[in-house]
């Protein structure tokens, strides 16, 4: 840079420079994106069972949001470059390029301190709700999500500690002390960077962690069902028999196998209701009718399940799944006829385990009888669960795959008005509400959003929420993927963005890092340091910068998961277990990749210093 | 034979009869020439015959050293002085191999250097070699006590003995209040003893100081030479130091005058600072008067 050249050619010069360096990168950015995209979505086509009813398709809308951020960053560059260049003296710029950040003190409390932040930020940022709910008794007001941040100092001072003090060795004390000062001349700018790139590393852990958990919670869910179809068929509508269902199996080739069925009632419970009032504060509610009470008879869950239960009268069982989260509702004392307005007053037996019928409560014979007296249809249902055999078909699961389609077409087209409310909406407390005067929270929600209509039929709102969901296993495994397809395909997307984003940032730091010690590198030849010696110095620079980062955020995110899986239910499940598993796996594989281009890179800057690497 | 009589120095008289007497018998057997000439390096600490130097840019070739040759003896103080350009970097880069050279036979203490693996030279470099630059080359991440136990730390392993070594040249050199802050928190003269310091922490059997005073205003230059007798006195060290200025090389035992990549002459301290320095001011005077 001339000394003399003027400030507005400089200027000029900056701009032009500026833009296409941001122009280039902007525009290919732009037009490789949908392809990336593409490619990504060809690779998960292989996987769908439906390849044509799931298309890909882009909107406009992604380009104006290309633009926005394109414009926006282009903004902050030139502010940026203004400023700048709008320094009174240009050799306050050039001087600029000399300066660095030295960074001086750093203590050994840095370390504690950091993990302390870290621990503090995640267990504060997740457990707040909780801990404002048991000591002040309200919702945790939404600045409290902002504990969260406390973790990124203490990340800053764990790589502080860890890139400038680390632990010195008695024995040793000036062991690594020459990359270490060099790391500490380089000061703030390769903290921060490996912060960033931390951050990153973590948030593509994040993304790639869910398709695991998910999948394999999905995974060991369906594969525990006792049976491979169940359902719940109203009976105020024109739901197919057994008679049917066994003739449409037959046209895909399979036999109906261990069919089962139990009447079954909807009735209404007891409960306290917890709500927020206008200050944020917890109030709770006894309501005569709080919710649905879904109910089989002992003679009917015998059908079912083939297990004989003795129930007095008077007390109710309740069925729960092997992992579920919640453990059985013990605290009914009140079910109503919610067409009569008969009651019953019931006490909690036990519990018993079965995957189909969660959620279900068993009465004795006796009073599941009376208190379905004056029941109307719509009220009663028939709970009906069944296996399929497929021996007779050449195509085996994708018989089962194509007859549980045709069963669930039929199913959503004898749904309608009740038939189609969402599993949250409770008709019993709103009939409850209605007879008492009083507003049941889903009349002052939009009517669509607790009731389906047909055209709903396909979306994944409807698959995960409709009450009437029937639990058809093949096409639960297969369309796991496809329900997540737009879920898997962001979290891919942040991963890979993440991951490279840390790719380039540890690159790029690695070549200043070589760039702004060569002369120290060179000095150090006079000062009688061999090949080896550079080397290994820079060697442990770079394995910095690379390791420190991946190990940080791959750990803190596990650590992260681990207590998300812990605190909903006090425990790792199997399935939690294994999807971590896979976690690590991944992991495994991210670190190998990293590695790699670890000593690319190192390769590349021994190049530049002069440093033989035959070794690596 | 033109070759070992151009290496006759002023002042070495004693050299020139060896030399005579034994080329005799020898004739112009260059490999036996050679080995007389290692063989006699040997009695010297650094040895330097017939150094020839150029550098190539682009097509055109420039010699820059044109048969130097010089000694220096254990526990001397050396000069080399020449005008900015006439190849004193040069001959250290030379000297210590940091550089190729096409021709010429380097010795210290009787062994050649050229011929060495990089990793024994690097050996030699960090045990028996001290270097002194003018910008210091002080390492900005280390305490003042660390860049002077830097050649030790490369070395492998930093003994008690080490840094009780590097204590005692902190207090010799006057620096042992700064020992623990960093070289951007020091003056210019406080740099530079440090690197003075850092030059003797291995005992070196040779101090080579490419114009240590070149950065330093006329106080802190006075400290630096003051810091180089000192290691002369209380710890025998040779040095051999090349300079622009008349100043710092009037406190030499012996002074070589560099011009046009040959030693032009050779003055010797006999009698006070302030007349030898008078000395050297005129021989410069003389020299650039015989390039006008
Ligand atoms: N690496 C090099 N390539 C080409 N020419 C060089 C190189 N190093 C030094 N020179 C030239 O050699 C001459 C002597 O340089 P140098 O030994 O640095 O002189 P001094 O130290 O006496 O000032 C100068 O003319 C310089 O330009
Ligand atoms: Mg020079």
């Amino acid at each position: 840079m001339a000394l003399g050249a003027g400030k507005r050619s400089l200027a000029g010069q900056l701009f032009r420079e500026l833009f296409t360096a941001m122009a280039v990168p902007a525009l290919s950015g732009i037009v490789l994106g949908p392809l990336f995209t593409l490619g990504i979505w060809q690779i998960f086509r292989l996987f769908l069972p439906d390849k044509e009813g799931t298309v890909l398709s882009f909107t406009p809308f992604s380009l104006i949001i290309c633009a926005g951020f394109l414009g926006a960053s282009l903004l902050l560059c030139f502010l940026f470059a203004i400023r700048f260049i709008s320094r009174t003296n240009i050799l306050d710029v050039v001087n600029e390029q000399r300066k660095s950040e030295p960074i001086r003190d750093v203590r050994s409390w840095y370390l504690p301190a950091g993990i302390f932040l870290i621990v503090f930020g995640a267990a504060a940022g997740y457990g707040h709700p909780w801990f404002f709910k048991a000591v002040f008794g309200i919702f945790s007001p939404v600045w409290a999500n902002l504990l969260y941040l406390s973790i990124l100092p203490g990340i800053y001072l764990i790589i502080l500690f860890l890139v400038i003090l680390g632990k010195r060795s008695r024995k040793h004390p000036y062991r690594k002390i020459i990359p270490r000062s060099m790391m500490k001349f380089q000061g703030r700018q390769t903290v921060n960077n490996m912060l960033i790139m931390t951050l990153l590393t973590a948030r593509a852990c994040f993304a790639m962690f869910y398709i695991p958990l998910l999948a394999s919670g999905n995974f060991f869910a369906t594969n525990a069902w006792e049976k491979d179809f169940s359902m719940r068929l109203r009976a105020d509508q024109d739901m197919p028999d057994r008679e049917e269902i066994e003739q449409l199996a037959e046209e895909y080739r399979l036999t109906v196998e261990n069919w089962a069925e139990a009447p079954m009632i909807v009735l209404g419970e007891d409960g306290t209701g917890e709500d927020i009032d206008e200050n944020g504060k917890y109030v709770y509610q006894y309501h005569e009718v709080i919710s649905d009470c879904i109910a089989i008879s002992a003679s009917g869950y015998e059908a079912l399940t083939g297990e004989h239960l003795d129930l007095s009268p008077g007390t109710y069982d309740e069925c729960i799944s092997q992992d579920s989260a919640y453990g059985p509702d013990t605290g009914t004392t009140l079910i109503t006829n919610m067409v009569t307005g008969a009651a019953l007053d019931v006490t909690y037996g036990t519990f018993h385990y079965s995957h189909t019928l969660s959620g279900f409560t068993v009465l004795n014979d006796e009073d599941f009888a009376r208190i379905s007296e004056g029941l109307d249809d719509s009220w009663k249902e028939t709970f009906v669960q069944f296996d399929a055999d497929d021996a007779d078909s050449p195509y085996g699961p994708e018989d089962e795959y194509r007859f549980s389609q045709a069963l669930r077409e039929r199913l959503v087209a004898a749904s309608s008005g009740a038939g189609m409310d969402s599993s949250y909406y409770s008709r019993a407390a709103k009939t409850y509400c209605d007879v008492h005067g009083e507003i049941y929270w889903a009349d002052n929600e939009p009517a669509s959003s607790v009731h389906f209509s047909r055209e709903d039929a396909d979306s994944f709102q409807f698959w995960s929420l409709w009450k009437y969901k029937p639990y058809f296993r093949v096409m639960e495994q297969n369309n796991f993927f496809m329900n997540m397809a737009i879920l898997f395909l962001t979290f891919l997307f942040m991963a890979v963005i993440c991951y490279t984003a840390a790719l380039i940032i540890s690159y790029t730091r690695s070549i200043t890092v070589a760039l702004s010690n060569r002369q120290v590198y060179e000095d150090l030849i006079h000062l009688g340091a061999g090949n080896e010696f550079r080397f290994r110095s820079v060697r442990q620079q770079l394995s910095k910068i690379y390791s420190l980062p991946t190990i940080l955020g791959m750990t803190a995110i596990t650590l992260f998961f681990l207590m998300i899986l812990f605190a909903n239910d006090g425990r790792i499940s199997l399935s939690e277990g294994v999807g971590m598993g896979v976690c690590m796996v991944i992991m495994l594989i991210l670190g190998a990749i990293i590695f790699l281009f670890y000593r690319r890179t190192l390769k590349t800057v021994c190049r530049m210093l002069d440093i033989r690497t035959s070794r690596v | 034979m033109t070759a070992v009589s151009r290496s006759l120095l002023p002042g070495s008289t004693l050299m020139l009869n060896t030399d005579f007497v034994n080329l005799k018998s020898y004739e112009n057997k260059n490999a036996d020439v050679l080995a007389l000439t290692e063989k006699k390096g040997g009695m010297h600490m650094l040895y330097v015959s017939e150094l020839h130097k150029s550098y190539r840019t682009g097509s055109r070739t420039y010699e820059v050293l044109k048969g130097v040759s010089l000694n220096v003896e254990k526990g001397e103080f050396v000069a080399v002085m020449g005008p900015s350009g006439s190849g004193k970097s040069t001959l250290l880069n030379c000297i210590s191999c940091f550089i190729p050279y096409e021709s010429g036979l380097i010795t210290l203490s009787g062994e050649k250097l050229s011929g060495l693996s990089e990793e024994a030279l690097a050996k030699v470099r960090n045990e028996k070699l001290g270097f002194v630059f003018q910008d210091f080359m002080l390492l900005d991440g280390l305490t003042v006590r660390e860049n002077i136990l830097l050649p030790r730390i490369i070395h492998g392993e930093v003994t008690a003995d080490g840094e009780k070594n590097a204590d005692r040249l902190l207090k010799l050199f006057g620096i042992d209040a700064i020992r623990d802050k960093y070289p951007a928190e020091i003056s210019g003269g406080e740099k530079q003893r440090t690197a003075v310091a850092r030059a003797l922490i291995n005992n070196p059997l040779l101090i080579l100081a490419d114009e240590p005073t070149g950065n330093l205003d006329s106080r802190s230059s006075r400290a630096v030479i003051d810091s180089f007798m000192e290691a002369r006195h209380s710890l025998d060290a040779t040095i051999f130091m090349v300079t622009y200025d008349s100043f710092a090389a009037s406190f030499c035992d012996r002074v070589i005058i560099l011009k046009d990549g040959t030693v032009f002459r050779t003055l010797e301290n006999k009698g006070s600072r302030p007349e030898f320095q008078g000395q050297l001011l005129n021989m410069i005077k003389e020299m650039s008067g015989d390039d006008i």
